[in-house]
């Protein structure tokens, strides 16, 4: 008894731990559905995570068998993790033998594949649901309402760490682009300095004119700034057929 | 820091500018800056941005005194606290700038100095693993910052980064957002359209240019903006040619 609560401990810890150092979300998913089958007495354990069109797509898994991952798959149309997953709320089955038309193709594959019981659980934070962890039992009642009160607040923990993760990968994406939008004002800047130079007219004019030149010639704003910048392009080039 | 004080900060830091470009108060970047002197309470506050390559492309500054000459000087010398913050992506604290080592930024601490600064803090701002510049807090009195001071700044660097990269979101592909694209003197317009100029009047590269602007500006003791104005407006010229 003592060692369980240890492991469950241990596996909060853990997952914790992931929230504060980078880390490989795919990795940090996959030990996440481990540790639950090892926890809970499971027979597999999945998790599904939202894609771009309201559905749902297999994350990670407790073990990479076809069969189980097929059974992952089939709850893309159907199943107790979209119905989580659309409604936000936990969805369980405790006995998949008289369960054949709550999900009509579901519960016969799982059943076949050996599983008698069904739990899923909603990642959810406030009012945003982010996908489900699917549970599985061997049994029926695989799972009881101690456990699932357990499992649901791992899952808790596992939502937090992905959106962390998001957030931080969207922040990088943000740097990236708003370092490369500096570096292109830069040098449309220096393009219309050496433009007003040449052809001695105001910035404003020398603006005019890259921009009807990159307009002629179907290129870039940047790409035609570059092109001066490094002497690619010679102003009079680009000034020539512009008349003030 | 009462609660509604630090509530109107924020709320300040967050609102839009209304556009105008020629008024420091909507400037982003020196909103953010002014946040900084007000919750960690410090003399100044100053932000650079600056590329993987160390090409600056960006600053703000709660003020001219401290702030905007630690940024200003940074600009010009390419070191400084921050620039060493950015680069290594870890604080700088030099709490008694008077007797820093004569090697450490030799041009720097002299005239910051002499400009009366006593102290500066430089904290990377970053997105993760990519740098994006420097948050540097300066004052005109000595002496380190207090632990809580410390881990408020590194704090509000968090903060000052989430809010410069705001402005990016929602942008044209390619462009800056709206915030930062009229933002003139944040982006130092005048002194890369300067650098354009002499490029042309001296047949070099822009690069090259840039590097003669920040000398004329450090050898005169004049601001580089100010040197980069009177390139543009005709005033002044850097080869032979008639003004």
């Amino acid at each position: 008894m003592a060692d369980r609560a240890d492991r469950l401990a241990q596996t909060f810890v853990d997952v914790a731990d992931t929230l504060v150092a980078d880390f490989d979300i795919v990795d940090f998913l996959t030990v996440l559905t481990m540790r639950c089958v090892e926890l809970f007495d499971l027979a597999a354990a999945g998790l599904l995570l939202s894609d771009a069109a309201d559905g749902v797509r297999v994350a990670a898994s407790s073990n990479d068998r076809m069969q189980l991952l097929e059974l992952f798959e089939l709850q893309y149309d159907e199943g107790p993790c979209l119905d989580s997953f659309r409604t936000g709320r936990r969805v369980q089955c405790d006995d998949l033998s008289d369960a054949s038309d709550r999900w009509p193709r579901f519960v016969p594959e799982a059943r076949s594949a050996g599983y008698a019981s069904v739990y899923a659980l909603p990642l959810r934070l406030r009012q945003q649901v982010i996908g489900s962890l699917n549970l599985l039992g061997g049994l029926p009642r695989a799972l009881d309402e101690p456990r699932l009160v357990e499992a649901q607040a791992l899952a808790d923990v596992a939502t937090i760490g992905i959106l962390q993760h998001r957030a931080a990968a969207e922040q990088r994406l943000l740097a990236q682009q708003l370092q490369y939008a500096l570096q292109s004002r830069i040098l449309v800047e220096q393009a219309k300095g050496i433009l007003a130079e040449f052809a001695h007219v105001e910035m404003d004019e020398a603006f005019a004119a890259l921009r009807r030149y990159a307009r002629e010639h179907n290129e870039r704003l940047v790409d035609v700034a570059d092109a001066l910048v490094e002497r690619r392009l010679a102003a009079m080039t680009v000034i020539r057929r512009y008349s003030v | 820091m009462e609660i509604g004080r630090l509530g109107r900060l924020f709320a300040d830091l967050y609102r839009a500018g209304d556009g105008r470009e020629t008024r420091d108060r909507e400037s982003v970047a020196t909103r953010a800056c002014i946040a900084c002197v007000e919750l960690l309470e410090v003399g100044g506050a100053g932000i650079m941005l600056v590329d993987d390559d160390g090409r600056a492309s960006a600053f703000g500054a709660s003020d001219a005194v401290w702030a905007g000459t630690v940024e200003e000087l940074q600009f010009v010398l390419g070191e400084g606290p921050g620039v060493d913050a950015h680069q290594h992506g870890e604080p700088v604290l030099e709490p008694e700038l008077a007797r820093v080592d004569g090697r450490r930024w030799t041009a720097f601490t002299p005239a910051a100095l002499h400009a009366g600064v006593r102290r500066v803090f430089s904290f990377p701002l970053r997105a993760g693993a990519i740098r994006v510049g420097a948050l540097d807090l300066s004052d005109g009195v000595p002496g380190p910052l207090g632990r809580q001071q410390r881990i408020d700044a590194v704090v509000m660097a968090e903060v000052v980064t989430r809010r410069l990269l705001a402005t990016q979101a929602g942008a044209l592909p390619g462009r800056l957002g709206s915030e930062l694209d009229d933002d003139a003197r944040a982006l130092r317009v005048e002194v890369h359209q300067a650098a354009g100029m002499l490029s042309e009047q001296l047949d070099i590269r822009s690069p090259d240019a840039l590097v003669l602007l920040r000398a004329a500006a450090y050898a005169s003791e004049r601001p580089i903006d100010q040197i980069a104005h009177e390139v543009v407006v005709r005033r002044l010229r850097f080869d032979d040619g008639p003004v």
